[in-house]
């Protein structure tokens, strides 16, 4: 379009360059011939009098240059005044129209505001997770976390940041390093003594630690370098700032108190500001000097190269490149090995981010994240999708209104002016209610979503507040479409003569085309929430080989409190307590326990050359307590458990379990069989008794495990047992308090007892199916009804336009059914084509939901036939009322309104 | 000689327009007449100058403009005083008044003062 139709088509005047100088030029010479005709009057002849004028005006070209200049000034402003009174019009009128229809305003503003709110929450989040470094790690692009990539022989390459305390002393050699750090995993330990005692969550950092990450304290200061030397380290403290307000209510004197945290009075010396977590996003209530937590815990971990649990983080050097970094670690790895002469497979290093989940080990909270992200999007779709047909019904309300107006010389640019207007007032709307609930909403959903990261700092920041506006703006767009593409084919006369009629068909494509839109999308987060629930359902009804809904976990840290006869008294004499307690079947005590403690073992058979290698490692070892198998619900499936029989004194008996049995002893039968299971020759073999059922050993999902048990009183070498203990009932978490409080009272010495029902353990893995499963299903119900709503609306709509022409059927003669077919023909091909469409988009997006899905496939036909008798019944249910009404049209009421 | 056209001074050209057509509408041509006529020759207008300061003013939104025809047919553009106009002219000439009486009331004295 031309700039000059385009300015006709505003109604702003038309005035461009070219335009300015000639109206100049006319002043100028309209000027110069009223001179010329004066002089002519004066009686000088006409030729000359015009040449006079023409001089005495000036310089010709320099003046027309000055003012056209001034000229076009002036018109700027002008324009962008009309322009902005146009906007700010425009504004008060869709304001007025929006008051005089609350319902409608409401429920627009409601629904944009699950869509926009959506999103923001689902975007905080994964900002969170995988956009926002670490809180108050300054300059998180130049640090990075090292792992190393090993590969055992025939295996696949497996990268890994967990390392041992003199791996990060070799990498602290490395001189392209300018600093690195190592810290630990988050771990409960136990807070004061006796009856006062709680349990808080302990991590572990080197003193270079928080240098390295730039963080300063908000109270004190952190670990100095002397507090961190080898062996024993200083027993100083750095607590958390949630961790002080909660304890210490941020009394500025809590430096200098001392905390007995396991066995050991620390300092405090410090506390960190307000939502630092480290690197990880895990919560932390007090953090301890690496090495006087390890002395703690494992006094000779000075000398241990096999023992794993630190992960480290460096800053390169200026002018160091990433490459001879990862050289000169791997080098001296290799040194540092090459002492000892045991094997490593470490290929070689690498460096990850040190931004959260694209790190290592959180891939399945990034990808949840980012699924649910996914949701959010289709969610926003299906919303303006919704809105712009409410907005396209509003405006065929409006049809001789709005003919009205053009009849009375509004151009339709206006007219589009005001409808992308309304809509992007309606998205501003939906977005302000969007951020509000957003706000209280956010932090309650972040916490039950991903309950593991901690919670402090705002939830709003200056990305998740782009993201809205950019909500704003796409779905202002989205949602004016429809009735902007409307508005260019009104019929004037036939508008004005039909008085709120249209088109005689009756049928707005442009809202069936948006019923369509909706109707898919709802279908594939139906097809989302089926997967998803059949997964759940499907890991929730695995056998586990335990009844966890009934089994409590106790464990106690007992390292430098009791040595190990006075732990077998204790836990003798809990045993004997606990089992007298009202609510409790069974307790049994065990070292090497499911979802907690693995320990490897040896199982040598004569005959049998080598073991059967798995993934899964193993074989692992197991010292139970004579009712152990009964404890746990698991199932022996040949010879027997163990009974008080099988002693100390008595031979040595084991039983190994279902994988054991299957792979070893594939065709005999393995009782009676004498297995080698001690280092020393000099201990007898152990006869196996029986076969039990797999248990797992700490995964929902896991590959086959080979495990065996021995009696515990058979075990040699000292052990750290736990108790296992079945309640009667499925209400194991007051049991569990029951449990603990009886466990407080055995000594009163004691740390803090960790007593938890096994259902709190294991249901973190259920996590991302749960997830799935609810917010699929909310959205998908939620978008469906929607659908199903706007369906009734479009058929309702169009058989109160087609009445004349039911009217007429009717009158000649048309069966009622006949008309019912015909509604219902044209609810079920909206609908039907939305399935279609819906089950075509999910088969396709299929690909990527694999993975997080549970014995299911992507394409499950069960479920893909669920969700379309869903649909098509809810079709039927939605199109039966007005179809019965157009059925039941008079056919002179009909004819008579016309 | 005491009718030579004396050159303006800066900024006092707007207020003679704005006078000019504080009695009605204009076009350039006659206001450019009109002054010379009523200064009796001592107020010659520059036309380029004239035709500067009208835009001038017109951007600035004391005076309008329009195109009309005149008594001889031709087509010309007609400026008019607009209300902020009629109040600039107004505060403008009281500030003329006090400068010029204060000017002339120091110029005027005949012997040094004491």
């Amino acid at each position: 379009m031309s700039k000059h139709r385009f300015r006709r088509l505003f109604h702003l005047a038309p005035r461009d360059r070219v335009e300015i100088e000639s109206d100049l030029r006319d002043e100028i010479d309209a000027h110069v011939s009223l001179a010329a005709d004066a002089l002519v009057r004066r009686g000088v002849d006409p030729d000359t009098a015009l040449k006079q004028a023409r001089t005495r005006f000036g310089d010709f070209d320099a003046t027309m240059r000055t003012l056209a200049a001034s000229a076009r000034h002036r018109e700027g402003r002008m324009q962008r005044r009309e322009w902005l009174d146009v906007i700010r019009q425009d504004l008060r009128y869709a304001f007025r129209q929006l008051r005089q229809s609350p319902g409608f305003t409401a429920a627009v503003v409601i629904t944009l505001a699950l869509g926009i709110g959506a999103n923001a929450v689902m975007f905080g989040i994964v900002d969170r997770l995988l956009l926002s470094p670490p809180p108050h790690v300054r300059d998180a692009e130049s640090l990075v976390r090292i792992q190393q990539v090993t590969q055992w022989l025939g295996r696949d390459e497996a990268a890994g940041p967990v390392m041992g305390w003199l791996t990060y002393r070799d990498f602290a050699t490395v001189p392209s390093f300018s600093s690195v750090a190592a810290f630990g995993f988050p771990r409960d330990m136990s807070l004061g003594r006796g009856p006062d005692a709680t349990s808080i969550k302990v991590n572990a950092a080197s003193a270079s630690f928080f240098p390295l990450l730039g963080v300063r304290p908000e109270l004190g200061r952190f670990f100095l370098e002397d507090e961190d030397q080898p062996p024993t380290g200083t027993p100083v403290a750095v607590l958390s700032y949630g961790f002080w307000r909660r304890r210490f209510a941020g009394n500025a004197d809590v430096l200098g108190t001392k905390l007995l945290i396991g066995n050991q009075v620390y300092t405090v010396v410090g506390v960190t500001p307000e939502g630092f977590t480290g690197v990880d996003l895990k919560a932390v209530d007090v953090w301890l000097p690496m090495t006087a937590l390890n002395y703690a815990s494992m006094p000779n971990y000075v000398n241990d190269r096999g023992s794993m649990w630190l992960m480290t983080v460096a800053s390169l050097a200026p002018g160091a490149s990433r490459e001879v970094a990862a050289e000169q670690a791997l080098a001296a790895y290799v040194r540092g090995y090459e002492s000892t002469k045991t094997l490593h497979a470490t290929k070689r290093i690498e460096f990850t981010s040190v931004i959260a989940a694209r790190g290592p080990g959180n891939h399945n909270d990034a990808r949840v994240a980012a699924w649910l992200l996914g949701v959010a999007g289709t969610v926003l779709l299906i919303a303006c999708a919704n809105v712009a047909t409410l907005l396209i019904a509003r405006a065929l309300q409006r049809q001789q209104e709005i003919a009205v107006r053009l009849a009375l010389g509004i151009s339709r640019g206006r007219l589009l002016i005001q409808t992308v207007t309304d809509s992007f007032l309606l998205a501003l709307l939906g977005a302000g209610a969007a951020l509000l609930t957003a706000h209280f909403a956010g932090g309650m959903l972040q916490a039950w979503l991903l309950p593991d990261l901690a919670s402090e700092g705002g939830f709003l920041n200056h990305r998740v507040i782009a993201i809205v506006i950019g909500a704003i703006l796409v779905t202002g767009c989205l949602t004016a479409l429809g009735p902007v593409l409307q508005t260019r084919r009104v019929d004037l006369s036939a508008a004005l003569k039909a008085g709120g009629r249209t088109n005689s068909g009756g049928r707005s494509r442009a809202r069936t085309a948006l019923l369509v839109l909706q109707a898919a999308l709802s279908v594939m987060l139906l097809v989302g929430s089926g997967l998803f629930v059949r997964s759940l359902r499907n890991a929730e009804s695995m056998r586990l080989g335990m009844d966890t809904e009934r089994l409590i976990l106790a464990e106690i840290n007992f390292s430098g409190t009791l040595d190990f006869p006075q732990r077998s008294e204790f836990w003798n004499t809990a045993l004997t307590r606990i089992k007298n307690i009202p609510g409790v079947e069974h307790a049994t005590l065990t070292a090497g326990t499911p979802f907690w403690l693995s320990i490897a073992g040896l199982f040598r058979v004569p005959g049998v050359d080598s073991l059967p290698r798995l993934e899964t490692g193993g074989p692992y070892v197991h010292g139970v307590g004579s009712d152990y198998f009964s404890t746990l619900g698991a199932r022996i499936l040949r010879g027997r458990a163990f009974d008080d029989v099988d002693s100390r004194s008595a031979q040595r008996v084991i039983v190994i379990n279902e994988t054991m049995a299957h792979l070893i002893f594939p065709d005999r039968d393995p009782i009676g069989v004498c297995a080698g299971i001690f280092r020393r020759d000099s201990i007898p073999c152990a006869t196996i008794i029986g076969v039990v059922e797999d248990v797992r050993r700490s995964g929902v999902v896991e590959g086959q495990t080979m495990q065996y048990y021995l009696p515990l009183d058979q075990w040699i070498g000292p052990h750290a047992p736990a108790m296992i203990v079945r309640a009667t009932s499925d209400d194991a978490a007051s049991v569990a308090t029951t449990v603990r409080r009886e466990l407080q009272r055995v000594r009163p010495d004691m740390p803090f007892p960790n007593v938890r029902p096994y259902a709190e353990i294991i249901d973190p893995q259920f996590r991302a199916w749960k997830l799935g499963a609810v917010m699929f299903t909310l959205f998908g119900a939620l978008a469906f009804l929607v659908a199903i709503v706007g369906l009734y609306g479009l058929l309702a709509y169009s058989v109160a336009q087609r009445r004349f022409e039911f009217g007429i059927r009717v009158a000649l003669g048309a069966q009622a059914s006949h008309i019912v077919r015909i509604v219902m023909v044209h609810g079920f091909a909206a609908m039907a084509t939305g399935l279609m469409l819906g089950l075509a988009l999910a088969a396709l997006a299929g690909r990527w939901t694999e993975p997080l899905l549970f014995e299911v496939g992507s394409r499950d036909v069960t479920v893909y036939f669920a969700v379309a008798a869903v649909v098509l019944l809810a079709t039927a249910i939605a199109a039966l009322v007005p179809s019965r009404r157009a059925a039941r049209t008079d056919p002179m009421e009909a004819l008579r309104a016309e | 000689m005491p009718n030579d056209p004396v050159p303006l001074l800066k900024g006092t050209l707007d207020l003679l327009v704005l006078k000019t057509l504080s009695w009605g509408a204009m076009h350039g041509f006659a206001i450019s007449s009109w002054l010379e006529q009523h200064s009796e020759g001592t107020v010659g207008v520059d036309d380029s100058a004239l035709y500067q300061a009208l835009h001038r003013l017109e951007e600035r939104g004391y005076i309008d403009a329009e195109w009309g025809i005149t008594g001889n047919n031709r087509r010309a553009r007609y400026y008019k005083l607009t209300t902020a106009g009629r109040r600039h002219l107004r505060a403008e000439t009281a500030t003329w008044v006090r400068y010029t009486t204060a000017v002339t009331s120091i110029l005027a004295i005949a012997t040094r003062p004491t």
